[in-house]
């Protein structure tokens, strides 16, 4: 709406002010609502010969269009209680207050063969076994109908009536990304209008957007796309109650006292020694970015085929760290042996929180035995 | 029209009421000298997960609380976000938790505030670009009746859709950044409201030295625009909160901690262990400032 052309014909036929004074904005430069933002009600009497009073009238009639239903909490509790994707993980889902909430951009992370296409493929056989609808993205040809088909199905029943929930697309670079991204938005709002909200998809994962962006080969053009795309998703999520899960890569980073903002009191600062090599494996695609997602998962290598989830970032939980195990047929939570130390109060679970910073986790990747 | 102004001297400005919002730390109110200042502009900025969104939802029930504000009265909150980073059960957590406190220090309860009423009293607008939430700050302007009493807004974050215009150079964004910063301050003044702006960090490199620091995003120039810089971080495993610009204030740090039930201050006198720093348990749950 706020991109639409003052010239349009929409945007004339909505008839708020004179197309005249339509066009003289056009030819000034202001061709939409957002170039209209960065001007006062002064500065458009000045530009445009208008008298104060005329001017600021004429912005509240633009903006009017864009106004925003308000909602009071109570009214947003009531509508969104219900609506979370629960995982396999009881931890994890007693400490998301559910499980993992529609309409928010959830990323998880992990390096490689950490487990992040199983969790995004044991999220789509729990929305499978639903009963509702999902798209699953993927850039790294990694997608497994049979893995999904060992997530769904007990030991006892076979539905592979499921699989036909579940819509994938292959894609290879950041653009096919964008384009099948803006598909999945006109067809969304279509089916929103036919008032068929059953039918409508209430997953979107996509495994992973690190690999698209690694495609492209000039560093300023992949914060543009990726800014294009938290667009994308987030008006995805918001306005559809998707829930958007996105997997990362990760990157090495060297390690600088600077930026991560913790004081070691052993690194003294005159010597280079400790600080020159230090490198450690980290989330890819920047800070920026890390300020865009709602929450951050990271998967961490323990050993065999068991695995660590860490709640990075995220409103509602401390920093917990579950540990699971990938199994055949889906994720499932270790239950560790709890040690009760008599002397100290007994905590409420065994798991203990950690502050940990969400745009510099330590994760560990697999270790290949020598 | 006449616009007729009535000058005030140094004593009327003293004397007048200073009106404060309460974080629920007690060590962060004292450092700020009350709390959060109603009718000025704030500014909160961190690393993301740093507890922004945390410490702004915990305004939100402490200014409907008749302890949370030095006030006569309790007001109303509008809530921008341009993020999607605002969860309603949060709220509510921290809003049982604020009335469970109050019916356990006063045996009768002034407070008749129940949740609902608490949440209810929140308004939520979402915004996604920029042209959306100038479009929201001129719907405020007449949303804002003495009826609904709105004592605080909180733009949560402006560094969002000012950092996704892709076609707009510097000067592009200042100018969107001054509308919008000037419209809040009218808010903010005329309307006797406080007003807080989440900001983000950004990476920047000084050249001589070839070294990284962090430093608030948006510019130089919107760094003169709030009256208080509230930055938030991790010191040694510790969440902290840090004065990084205020006239009437040194710049001091605090520590702080998000518990299940909001903003809370670290007990000292707990044993030590640095196991126990990281432990998130029911017990370190201490009494809210009391105003």
């Amino acid at each position: 709406m706020s991109f639409i052309s003052f010239t349009s014909p929409y945007f004339t036929s909505l008839n708020l002010i004179d197309n005249h004074l339509l066009e003289r904005f056009e030819r000034a430069g202001i061709k939409n609502l957002i170039d209209l933002s960065a001007y006062t009600s002064l500065e458009l009497s000045f530009k445009f010969r208008l008298s104060i009073f005329n001017a600021e009238e004429i912005l509240e009639k633009l903006f009017s269009i864009l106004s925003i239903q308000s909602k009071n909490v109570y009214d947003m509790l009531i509508e969104t209680s219900s609506l979370y994707i629960p995982t396999t993980l009881p931890t994890l889902n007693h400490y998301l207050n559910g499980g993992l909430r529609r309409g928010l951009l959830i990323e998880l992370c992990g390096s490689w063969g950490s487990g992040k296409t199983q969790f995004c493929l044991h999220l789509t056989a729990q929305c499978c076994l639903m009963g509702l609808r999902s798209i699953y993205i993927d850039t790294e040809h990694t997608f497994s109908s049979d893995r999904l088909l060992n997530m769904i199905s007990d030991f006892n029943s076979k539905q592979e009536h499921l699989l036909e929930l579940v819509r994938t697309e292959t894609i290879f670079d950041s653009d096919s990304l964008m384009n099948i991204l803006t598909q999945i938005e006109n067809e969304l709002e279509d089916e929103f209008k036919n008032n068929a909200i059953d039918q409508c998809p209430i997953l979107l994962i996509i495994d992973s957007i690190a690999a698209p962006l690694r495609m492209s080969t000039i560093g300023y053009n992949r914060d543009n796309t990726l800014l294009l795309f938290t667009d994308c998703a987030k008006r995805l999520a918001t306005r559809y109650n998707l829930l958007v899960l996105v997997t990362n890569q990760v990157t090495t980073k060297r390690r600088s006292n600077v930026l991560t903002e913790k004081s070691d009191e052993h690194l003294s600062l005159t010597t280079n020694k400790n600080i020159g090599n230090d490198f450690y494996m980290s989330v890819a695609l920047g800070k920026a970015w890390s300020y865009s997602v709602n929450i951050r998962l990271a998967i961490s290598y323990q050993g065999d085929t068991r695995r660590q989830l860490i709640v990075g970032k995220s409103i509602e939980s401390p920093g917990y760290t579950i540990p699971f195990r990938i199994l055949t047929n889906g994720l499932e939570e270790i239950e560790e042996n709890r040690n009760i130390n008599t002397e100290k109060k007994p905590l409420k679970k065994n798991l203990i929180p950690q502050l940990i910073q969400a745009d510099e986790m330590h994760l560990i990747g697999k270790q290949l035995r020598p | 029209m006449a616009l007729t102004r009535k000058s005030r001297t140094a004593m009327d400005v003293l004397k007048s009421n200073i009106e404060y919002i309460s974080t629920y730390s007690k060590k962060i109110d004292d450092m700020l000298n009350g709390g959060i200042r109603i009718g000025v502009i704030t500014e909160l900025c961190g690393n993301p997960g740093s507890g922004k969104s945390n410490l702004c939802t915990q305004l939100c029930i402490s200014v409907q609380m008749k302890y949370g504000i030095t006030s006569n009265e309790t007001g109303t909150v509008i809530y921008i976000d341009t993020e999607g980073s605002f969860v309603p059960i949060r709220l509510q957590n921290m809003a049982m938790a604020a009335e469970n406190h109050y019916k356990n220090e006063n045996k009768n309860s002034i407070n008749t505030n129940s949740i609902e009423q608490l949440l209810k009293n929140v308004t939520y607008f979402r915004c996604i670009n920029v042209a959306e939430l100038i479009a929201c700050l001129i719907q405020l302007k007449q949303i804002m009746t003495p009826e609904r009493n709105v004592k605080l807004i909180i733009l949560d974050s402006l560094a969002h859709p000012i950092r996704s215009i892709i076609d707009g150079d510097h000067l592009t964004r200042h100018k969107y950044i001054v509308r919008i910063v000037t419209m809040l301050q009218k808010l903010a003044s005329e309307n006797n409201c406080a007003v807080v702006i989440v900001n983000h960090m950004i990476a920047k490199v000084e050249s001589q030295k070839n070294e990284a620091y962090c430093a608030p995003a948006l510019g130089d120039a919107f760094g003169h625009m709030s009256q208080l810089r509230l930055q938030l971080s991790w010191k040694m495993n510790k969440r902290e909160a840090r004065v990084l610009k205020s006239p009437h204030i040194a710049e001091l740090s605090t520590f702080f901690q998000i518990t299940d039930d909001g903003i809370r201050d670290i007990d000292e006198t707990e044993s030590m262990d640095d196991s126990d720093y990281n432990s998130a348990s029911q017990e370190n749950i201490h009494a809210i400032s009391n105003m």
